[in-house]
């Protein structure tokens, strides 16, 4: 125990404190956003003080716990690399781009719930998001993913480093340089597949706070505004389509209330002959649990088309082990109403429209690499009150999830901007501001399938996986 | 005497004391019940064969309920004393448990099928086939006695007014306003706030649609709007006899499947055929009702 302590007094005390506290500043302004929650009266939480230490809580532990990799990089660049061998560069980038991955489970881990589902579904301030304006660098995504581009980012700083260490372009310079520009042109293999139809899609942008309650008159007034941009979106989806809701639209318990399913289906032939899906999402009760589901409503019989949010927001949808843990210190209710748990459809939904793949916000941040033919996501940011550097993050997701599918990508916004991607990442469509909207576009299907979409990150987790091992061994072996 | 029998004398004057009491207590109810006969409030009143306070009970009908002949409505839930008479509830009881025929169900059900099992009528594992037929012929009974059991409205007595644009605007607009809140029931508090709150999230729907039919009785109604009122008032006197026996799905669970299946299967789509004949009543008749609940079913039914 003493020498493990003195272990870890010698890491914090070394070089490890440089990634660190870089670490903590980066992250630090990552999960800025979590201040846009206070007063946390949305959450049912009164108290201005026990908000405030609330929301000091999660940010610390969320900035620490991430800046932790960062940390034991920077630890292991000064202790564990031999830097005269022409494999270390390829080693800098292996090494970080395993933390990252790694860093991608921390979130879940840390903020641990009954609703949790683990896995590297966290990807926040992942270093490729700030590429995706660069189109080269995104379309390298279709091979390898956001931790390619992690790969060969990290892999061009280190290799930048080395020539100006070394101020002359040496033989071994030549060959790193060479190898990189390979790696790169390899992220240019083309994927197989053809594009299919044109698809008219509109989006109705809503404009709904996140509070712990609504009156039945405002739920009704919202109703009837979405009920008109519905009318007014078909309108302009002449030859029909898609019209898109956001997260929590909850159009179902209206339709259900008000009409039969025949009656559905002669509103849906009404609103469009040639064909409208309207996507909507809302809370159900399946099992005595509440979860967050997607359905497809279609005029056509028997559709029963849906998709489970699996991916939950901690603190939002679910309360963490410690925040309970916390609340009860303060003697306060630690469970919320109507608390969310992960749901059990994923497969894409298929409609008369295509077959597509569905994001529900905070899904967005985690790989999605289901066989569909456009991607369409729903979010909300009631609960940010439209914090725009949430919205930044989410938008630079989005971007990486349609470039590394290469789909078009919808999304839906509630409290936030809505927008339309193509198949490169690139934002193609985007309302001015949050409010009550509609944005339509057509997007593209295609039934490609991406080298990153058929293997997932395991390819350049192995590749870097190689490359840390061998130059770890080869400093041992020294 | 030893300390062992001191103490069982103790007890035995204990539950001497308890039966005396408890013997004291009830012939003192007895008493009571007897003082509140019907046949003496006959003998003790004045006998009339009018209505003097016309609630449809005459004075003569009153005297045999023991309800008051000046006041329509004795037990102040809103109903008159004829209406629930014929419609076979307590005059003296307020609502919603005031069913003079009260039945449950589940054990009507579960005392036949058990007897017949016993007697060696019903035999599960020789004859399938009969009796799976007698199980459906008790099912169907539960379902006769649910529908004799729930009870009946009084054709009511609606004040009629000329049809005039304003009047048809005004009565559409006061429906609408009264009733968009049940139909549009956004709450979630009946599916996730556990068994009890679901209980009471039952009977106050009941109570409020029970209310609302009140209120809707007294209000003028235009000619054209006969028929839909009339229905209206229909559909939420038995949507609030319905919900109430949801909420007793505790001590008789048949009763509330059958109201929650008569809900969903009967009243539900007569409600939606109704707002779709009323938003179409309302276009032909180029009404502009000042609701935001219409500007709903005309976007949806358009």
């Amino acid at each position: 125990m003493v020498r493990f302590k003195q272990y870890v007094r010698q890491i914090i005390s070394s070089d490890f404190t440089y990634g660190f506290g870089i670490g903590l500043v980066y992250f630090g302004y990552i999960f800025s956003w979590m201040w846009s929650l206070y007063p946390l009266e949305m959450a049912g939480i009164a108290n201005p003080w026990l908000a405030f230490t609330l929301i000091l809580i999660a940010f610390l532990l969320s900035v620490i716990v991430l800046a932790l990799p960062w940390g034991f990089f920077s630890w292991l660049l000064n202790n564990g690399l031999h830097y005269k061998h022409w494999t270390t560069p390829f080693a800098i980038a292996g090494i970080f781009t395993l933390l990252e991955y790694c860093r991608s489970w921390l979130f879940g881990i840390l903020w641990l719930g009954d609703g949790s589902i683990l896995g590297p579904l966290w990807t926040f301030g992942n270093i490729a998001y700030w590429f995706s304006d660069i189109p080269w660098i995104t379309r390298t995504a279709a091979v390898w993913g956001m931790y390619g581009i992690t790969f060969l980012v990290t892999l061009f700083i280190a290799l930048l480093f080395s020539t100006f260490r070394q101020r002359s372009l040496s033989t071994k310079l030549s060959i790193q340089w060479t190898v990189f520009l390979l790696i790169t042109v390899l992220g240019f293999t083309p994927a197989r597949g053809q594009y299919l139809n044109a698809i008219d899609v509109a989006v109705v942008q809503t404009n709904n706070p996140t509070r712990p309650t609504y009156t039945q008159n405002e739920i009704i007034d919202d109703f009837q505004k979405k009920l008109t941009l519905i009318s007014s979106a078909a309108k302009q989806l002449p030859g029909g389509g898609i019209i898109l809701l956001p997260e929590g639209a909850g159009l179902s318990t209206g339709f259900s209330s008000l009409l039969t399913p025949n009656q559905l289906r002669e509103y849906l032939m009404k609103l469009s002959p040639q064909g409208i899906t309207i996507i909507n999402n809302g809370k159900v009760m399946v099992d005595n649990n509440i979860i967050s589901r997607t359905q497809a409503i279609t005029p056509e019989e028997n559709n029963l088309e849906y998709h489970d949010k699996r991916t939950l927001s901690p603190w939002g949808e679910f309360r963490p082990y410690i925040a309970k843990f916390v609340l009860r210190l303060f003697g306060l209710k630690a469970s919320i109403e109507n608390e969310l748990m992960p749901g059990y459809a994923q497969g894409p939904l298929a409609v008369p429209q295509g077959l597509f793949s569905i994001a529900i916000c905070s899904e967005i941040f985690a790989p999605q690499r289901q066989a569909a033919e456009a991607i369409l996501g729903m979010g909300s940011l009631g609960f940010f009150d439209g914090n725009t550097l949430v919205e930044s993050q989410v938008l630079s997701a989005a971007r990486m999830r349609a470039a590394e599918n290469q789909k078009y990508l919808v999304w839906a916004s509630n409290a936030g901007r809505s927008y339309f991607i193509n198949d490169r990442g690139n934002t193609i469509k985007i309302t001015s501001q949050p409010g009550y909207e509609i944005l339509t576009g057509t997007i593209v299907s295609n039934n490609i399938r991406t080298w990153y979409n058929l293997l997932g990150d395991w390819p350049i987790l192995i590749v870097s996986l190689a490359v840390s091992f061998l130059a770890l061994k080869r400093r041992n072996d020294k | 005497m030893t300390n062992k029998i001191r103490f069982l004398l103790f007890c035995l004057a204990l539950i001497t004391a308890f039966s005396a009491y408890t013997f004291f207590t009830s012939f003192q109810k007895t008493s009571q019940f007897k003082n509140a006969s019907p046949l003496q409030a006959i003998s003790d009143k004045q006998v009339s064969t009018g209505d003097s306070d016309g609630d449809s009970l005459s004075d003569s009908d009153e005297s045999l309920w023991n309800t008051d002949f000046n006041n329509p409505d004795s037990d102040g839930d809103g109903y008159l004393d004829g209406e629930e008479v014929a419609s076979g509830h307590d005059p003296l009881v307020a609502g919603p448990k005031d069913s003079l025929t009260e039945i449950n169900i589940t054990e009507k059900v579960t005392t036949l099928i058990v007897s017949g099992i016993y007697a060696e009528d019903l035999k599960p594992k020789e004859d399938n086939q009969k009796f799976g037929q007698a199980l459906s012929n008790v099912a169907n009974a539960a379902i006769d006695d649910f529908y004799i059991s729930q009870p009946q409205l009084a054709k009511p007595a609606v004040r009629s007014v000329p049809g005039t644009k304003q009047n048809q605007e005004l009565y559409i607009t006061i429906v609408g306003d009264s009733l968009k809140n049940e139909i549009l029931d956004f709450t979630e508090a009946a599916q996730t706030n556990g068994a009890d709150s679901s209980r009471e999230y039952f009977i106050e729907k009941s109570t409020r649609l029970k209310s609302i039919q009140q209120r809707l009785l007294i209000i003028d109604v235009p000619k054209e709007w006969l028929d839909i009122h009339t229905e209206i008032i229909d559909i939420l006197f038995r949507l609030s006899a319905d919900y109430y026996s949801i909420s007793e799905y505790n001590s008789d669970p048949m009763r509330a499947l059958i109201a929650i299946n008569e809900v969903k299967s009967v009243i539900d789509p007569q409600i939606k055929s109704l707002l779709q004949r009323t938003n179409k009543r309302i276009s032909e008749n180029s009404l502009v009702p000042a609701s935001s609940f219409y500007e709903i079913l005309r976007l949806l039914y358009q």
